[in-house]
C-alpha cells in the first residue's frame, strides 16, 4: 500500500486526536519497533496487566444484549 | 437463606518475586452438563466478564460454534473473543446467569466485570483486611 502522507502532514493530524487514540498509536508504534527488533511484545508492554477492559462499552452491550434474550427465553 | 458470603484476598507472586494480594472469587461455572470449579478477579475497572479461552474449552463450550462475535480493547483487541452465556454458583448464593466475553487469549485471568457480575451483586472491598463481601443485588419490591 502506498502511503502519500508526510510526517509533516501527520502530525498535526495526532496532536488534534483524543488522548486515547494518542495513547493507543504509541502502544502500536512500540509493538510495531518491539516486533521489527525480535522483542517479545507482552514484555515491552507489560501485556498481562494491559487489558483495558474499561474501554469496551460496545462488548458490553453485545454481552447485555444476550442476557435480555435468555431472560425473555427462560421467563 | 444466606444472603453474603465473605472471603480473602489471594496472595499471588508477580514476575519480579513480589507478592501481591488481589481479590480473586471462587465460584463454579456450569454449561451445559459441564461444571468447574475456578476463580475470578474481581475488577471493578473492567466493563465486561471475560473468559480465557482454556475455561470455555474445560466447560464443554465448541469455539466454532458461537456466533455472537464481541469486540474486546486493549491487548485483547486483535484477538477475538465471542459472548457465552454460563451458570455461576457463588458459595452457598443462589445461582446466576453471567455473560463472559470468550476470548481466545489464554494469558488472561478469568475477570469478573460491570456486565454482569457487578450487576448481580454488591461487594464489600475490605483491602487493608485483605477481605471481601459479596451480597446478590438487592431486588426492588
Amino acid at each position: 500500500m502506498q502511503i502519500n502522507i508526510s510526517t509533516n502532514q501527520l502530525l498535526p493530524a495526532l496532536q488534534v486526536l483524543p488522548r486515547a487514540d494518542k495513547l493507543r498509536i504509541v502502544q502500536f508504534l512500540v509493538l510495531q519497533l518491539a516486533q521489527e527488533e525480535g522483542i517479545n511484545s507482552s514484555f515491552v508492554t507489560n501485556n498481562d496487566l494491559d487489558w483495558k477492559l474499561y474501554d469496551t462499552s460496545n462488548a458490553a452491550d453485545t454481552l447485555f444484549n444476550m442476557l435480555m434474550e435468555d431472560k425473555i427465553k427462560h421467563d | 437463606m444466606i444472603n453474603s458470603e465473605q472471603f480473602a484476598y489471594s496472595q499471588v507472586s508477580d514476575s519480579f518475586g513480589g507478592i501481591n494480594f488481589f481479590p480473586y472469587l471462587p465460584l463454579t461455572l456450569s454449561y451445559g452438563n459441564n461444571s468447574i470449579e475456578t476463580s475470578g478477579l474481581l475488577d471493578t475497572g473492567a466493563s465486561v466478564n471475560v473468559m480465557p479461552y482454556q475455561i470455555g474449552l474445560e466447560l464443554g463450550a465448541k469455539w466454532e460454534q458461537q456466533k455472537t462475535s464481541v469486540q474486546l480493547a486493549g491487548n485483547l483487541a486483535n484477538l477475538p473473543a465471542y459472548g457465552l452465556l454460563v451458570t455461576a454458583t457463588v458459595a452457598q448464593l443462589p445461582p446466576i446467569r453471567l455473560a463472559f466475553a470468550w476470548t481466545r487469549a489464554e494469558n488472561v485471568p478469568l475477570i469478573l466485570g460491570q456486565i454482569n457480575f457487578f450487576l448481580e451483586f454488591d461487594v464489600c472491598f475490605s483491602r487493608s483486611q485483605k477481605t471481601f463481601e459479596i451480597h446478590p443485588k438487592k431486588v426492588e419490591a
